[in-house]
């Protein structure tokens, strides 16, 4: 579809500039010809050449694009605007796991696929379960917003955004992801045995990247909502180096109903991002301010069973978290060598109130990153950095006894011992990585030393990583590695905690491979294992303890491109997570996952997801012990986690609706997801005197439709 | 780090879950705070299966306190045959029984197994009660079951019985402000709405609710109820007695003892009453009812020489039906 505006003549001069339709964005490069003869427009889109009087037929060609033919005739008075139509292009890859990254496992998502992704509601941190590797939850059940990478605790990993450490990752009950999507460039993760950049866990490390502004070469937003939340999003360039790009979002079911038998005051949430780029030589410095807010009051006991006494007698619990951080960036390229850095303030402040108990934990901590390369040949390459954690952790805690109900939402009032305290610690780590290339090898010698100051002591950990790269399209890789973590600051309290934890420890060992077939269909099949010291196990109203543990796993994974309209990724994950002789809580011995895309054509495009896994496990209860003095029950454990819910399994479909118009483009999708009510269990409840156990199910058929409106 | 919110969605049972879902799954996904389970058939507040009720100990005007407990049979308010009670103190072996002194502080703890072999556990701190606890009715009408407004409303005292479309407003003497209470019924009572701390409304009535649960119509009956009150301080101090409410009936034809009410007419100024123990498939009535004097026969074999008998002891489990069919009991009235 040919889109133009032609003005009239200069003399004998066509001049004009090439745009994108429904966007400002211009087109550089443009190939324009009349018969025979040949220009180029300018990267920014420009063009003017001479022409003789007379009828004209221009044509428009550029990469990506649909050619415009364009009937002039000269003279013509003022220059022309020339609006190009994208070409249905290939689609983007969901998981590209053969980047050239110097761990031995790497998974990414982009902006794009996410966005067309069923299932993720817009939303990236959706879709991280769906990784190899990755455990997954059931929606919406208490375990829903978990991250648990290869067998690990959520709290084993690190989650950063542009470069820092993330207070938390999910909204409300996962309903959306702290950040917005449109703003998103990748979400990278690093399942196991990561190479010595990061450290100071145990578990996986999932890194967030925003767009860099400069990609916009004019100003460039829109809106976006859907039943969850809305918001409103733009990048613009703020100079010749450099941009800005700035959102922001709010949920917005708390306008439509306030309260009701259950919440006294309805989920609320909120999120914003801003980011500043500017380019000086071969330095490009930046500054970025972001942060998140949730807040919901509800029933410490559910109200619909109480008489009129008890629900007078149940307290309303509220729930408010907030945390914000501001940062500082460089990227320098410097020949030889490459700096990046980032130094970062940061204030979580997560407060729990009830009518006669309450929580305050104001956290702050400083975050310096820099990360150095040396590549002083081709076959040499040195990596270094240095990261260091100032953290200070207010707490104030007063209560009576432990809330073991608000475990998730208040766990200083689930451990039920009252506070006033301040703890404080330094922690991070230095490393140094060679880097050795001889022909189809790669080999990585990693150093890291940790420290923590709470913990008194430092820790070195050894890692090493090996590529063999045949070709393009095949390659293997391995790594083994010793990785350690300090405990939570909180975990470390004298009065409610245990001062003497000490590091964990994981050594951790990983073999993959990766082969392509005709550039379409891709295998990557991956092994790994883990033995672990000292790691933690917590329990809602007791300190954490101290215990061994080991997991292994298999993932096979395959991605398909069919004429680069199509695309299908599947996933299966076989493996086992062990700690103190038992299952672990995030143990799943079995879980496969299957995403699809079709571009019908540049106006509609339809996506089916659907995954199985098996259940997590959860303790059963034998019975219950009748307490006289509380008049309540103390329930009867069976062996930990000798239970299993049942296996889940969800269908997800998506189907979007793209219009385009002159100066903006507005796409509408609808999403559906479906799970069979055999498998759709979310967690134990029992009853009373805890003789009886039911599992509770999530809704079956939840239909969400949502639109994006760009300029 | 992050630190997952986990937040348990709420679960409703029933028809009301599919209400909830429905209304808001496609005003927005508030549908999905909404979460589904099954029904339990036990309750806190309805006396259903085999349970330990109540534990503590009593006076008996013994040297020591007795350990006693409210067990419910999980039939009816008796015991057809008797519940095997094996008591622990500290862990020691303490006794087995209903006449088992408890000399020392500590924690009690009772295994009670029923005839077909149901075992419960429970226990509590050794702790008396210094005060008994008494009885007080009042009858009024209720037009709005609302808290405050039957807050606002006081009835008028009455010594036994409600008339038929009123409420029976019962208060507990002896509560503490310090204590708790918690009542049980068994099933298909009247309809217990508490009020304050050891005062509740009693309705004999027949309920109408809306498909969500909304009350629409009220139904006024006569007839009887039977609730067991548990009073507790928190740290093992426990004292429980069963009440009785009955609506529609002449005041007069009933007697009081202890919390229960006894369908006696012409005994009115009794201060003793009394009776044979007669059992049939349905449970236990009082026959032969007499006027009886301080120190009469009072032959049940559970009453262990007790100078008279107590009608909750039937309920609780300490006098088994089949130990008690044909016994002569002597009830003190009040």
């Amino acid at each position: 579809m040919i889109l133009f505006l032609v003005a009239s003549v200069w003399a004998a001069d066509l001049s004009g500039q090439v745009t994108e339709i429904g966007r400002r964005e211009t087109v550089g490069d443009v190939q324009i010809w009349v018969g025979q003869q040949a220009w180029s427009s300018t990267p920014d889109g420009r063009f003017q050449f001479d022409l003789p009087a007379g009828n004209h037929r221009v044509e428009f060609r550029a990469e990506g694009y649909k050619p415009v033919f364009l009937d002039v005739t000269m003279p013509v008075a003022k220059p022309i605007r020339v609006r190009m139509e994208p070409a249905e292009g290939p689609l983007e890859v969901v998981v590209e796991a053969r980047r050239d990254a110097p761990h031995a496992a790497y998974q990414v998502l982009d902006r794009e696929r996410v966005e067309r992704t069923p299932g993720t509601h817009d939303d990236p941190g959706r879709l991280i379960q769906a990784l190899p590797g990755v455990v997954s939850t059931p929606e919406y059940s208490p375990r829903s917003g978990d991250i648990s990478i290869r067998g690990s605790a959520p709290g084993d990993s690190r989650f950063f955004l542009d470069g820092v450490e993330l207070p938390y990752l999910f909204h409300f009950q996962q309903y959306a992801s702290v950040f917005h999507t449109r703003l998103l460039e990748t979400v990278s993760i690093y399942p196991s045995a990561f190479s010595a950049e990061y450290g100071d866990a145990i578990g996986g490390i999932v890194e967030t990247t925003s767009r860099s502004p400069e990609v916009a070469e004019s100003f460039h937003g829109g809106v976006a909502g859907n039943l969850i939340m809305g918001g409103a999003w733009m990048q613009t360039p703020s100079s010749e180096n450099g941009g800005i790009s700035a959102s922001a979002r709010r949920s917005y079911a708390d306008l439509m109903d306030n309260s009701s038998e259950w919440y006294t005051i309805w989920p609320t949430f909120w999120d914003y991002f801003a980011r500043g780029d500017r380019e000086m030589g071969s330095h490009r410095v930046g500054l970025t301010a972001f942060g998140a807010g949730d807040k919901h009051g509800r029933y410490v006991q559910q109200p619909e069973n109480l008489g009129p006494l008890e629900k007078e007698a149940n307290p309303p619990f509220t729930f408010d978290r907030a945390f914000h951080v501001v940062s500082a960036r460089h990227d320098s390229d410097l020949g030889d060598w490459i700096a990046k850095g980032t130094l970062a303030f940061v204030q979580d402040d997560w407060r729990g109130d009830l009518p006669e108990a309450s929580q305050q934990r104001l956290e702050h901590y400083l975050w310096l990153r820099e990360d150095l390369n040396w590549q002083p040949s081709a076959r040499v390459e040195v990596a270094s950095g240095v990261q260091v954690k100032a953290q200070s952790v207010k707490r104030s805690v007063d209560t009576d006894r432990a809330w073991v109900e608000l475990a998730g939402s208040a766990p200083l009032l689930a451990r039920g011992v009252a506070v006033d305290e301040r703890l404080s610690r330094g922690n991070g780590g230095v490393y140094v990585e060679p880097r050795l290339h001889f022909d189809k090898w790669r080999f990585q010698l990693g150093t890291r030393l940790g420290f923590d100051t709470a913990v008194g002591g430092v820790v070195l950990d050894p890692r090493l990583s090996w590529r063999w790269r045949g070709s393009e399209n095949l390659s293997f890789r391995g790594a083994v590695g010793q990785y350690s973590q300090a405990p939570e600051l909180d975990d470390l309290s004298p009065l409610a905690g245990d001062p003497e934890l000490g590091f964990s420890k994981s050594l951790q060992g990983s073999v993959g491979g990766d082969i392509a077939v005709a550039g379409r269909l891709e295998f990557g099949l991956d092994a790994w294992a883990k033995r672990m010291s000292n790691v933690l196990l917590r329990a809602p109203g007791e300190a954490p303890r101290a215990v061994e543990g080991h997991a292994w796993g298999v993932e096979f994974s395959s991605r398909y491109r069919l004429r680069e309209r199509f695309f299908a990724w599947f996933s299966i994950n076989l493996g086992e997570s062990i700690r103190d002789g038992v299952a672990f809580d995030y143990d799943q011995p079995f879980a496969l996952n299957f995403v699809s895309s079709w571009s019908f054509s540049s106006k509609w495009t339809a996506g089916l997801r659907y995954r199985y896994s098996a259940g997590l496990p959860y303790t059963p209860i034998s019975g219950g012990l009748y307490d006289g003095n509380s008049d309540s029950y103390l329930p009867v454990l069976e062996e930990s986690n000798s239970g299993r819910l049942p296996d889940y399994q969800k269908v997800d479909a998506r189907v979007e609706r793209k219009w385009r118009f002159s100066q903006w483009s507005l796409a509408a999708y609808l999403e559906v997801w479906y799970v069979p009510s055999a498998n759709n269990s979310m967690y134990v409840v029992s009853s009373f005197d805890y003789s009886q156990q039911v599992f509770v199910s999530g809704p079956s058929f939840v239909p969400l439709v949502g639109f994006r409106g760009e300029l | 780090m992050v630190k997952s919110l986990g937040f348990v969605p709420e679960a409703s049972t029933g028809d009301k879950c599919w209400i909830m879902l429905i209304r808001y799954s496609f005003l927005s996904t508030l549908g999905l705070f909404v979460a589904c389970r099954a029904e339990f058939d036990v309750s806190r507040t309805e006396l259903g299966p085999f349970r330990i009720a109540a534990i503590g100990v009593e006076d008996q005007g013994g040297e020591c306190p007795v350990a006693t407990a409210a067990i419910w049979s999980g039939e009816g308010p008796f015991h057809r045959q008797a519940v095997q009670m094996n008591w622990r103190l500290e862990g020691e072996e303490l006794g087995e029984g209903w006449a088992v002194s408890v000399c020392e502080s500590g924690l009690l703890e009772l295994l009670a197994i029923d005839p077909e072999g149901i075992e419960r556990t429970a226990r509590v701190d050794v702790a008396l009660r210094p005060n008994g606890m008494r009885v007080q009715r009042e009858a009024l009408v209720l037009p709005d079951l609302g808290l405050e407004a039957r807050r606002e409303l006081t009835g008028e005292p009455v010594r036994a019985t409600a008339p038929e479309g009123e409420a029976m407003r019962v208060h507990l003497d002896g509560v503490t402000d310090t204590d708790s209470v918690s009542w049980m019924s068994p099933a298909d009572q009247a309809h217990l709405l508490g009020l304050q701390r050891g005062s509740v409304d009693l309705l004999m009535e027949t309920w109408s609710l809306d498909e969500e649960g909304v009350l629409v119509g009220r139904e006024a009956s006569s007839g009887s109820s039977s609730h067991l009150a548990l009073v507790r301080d928190g740290v093992g101090g426990n004292a429980f007695l069963w009440v009785d409410a009955v609506f529609g009936a002449p005041d007069a034809d009933f007697v009081r003892h202890e919390g229960r009410l006894i369908h006696a007419p012409g005994f009115e100024t009794a201060s003793f009453l009394s009776a044979q123990v007669e059992v049939d498939a349905q449970g236990w009535h009082l026959n032969a009812l007499e006027d009886a004097v301080e120190g009469g026969a009072n032959n049940a074999v559970c009453a262990n020489g007790a100078p008279t008998f107590s009608l909750d002891w039937i309920e609780n489990g300490r006098c088994p039906l089949d130990t008690l069919a044909g016994s002569t009991i002597l009830l003190e009235i009040w």
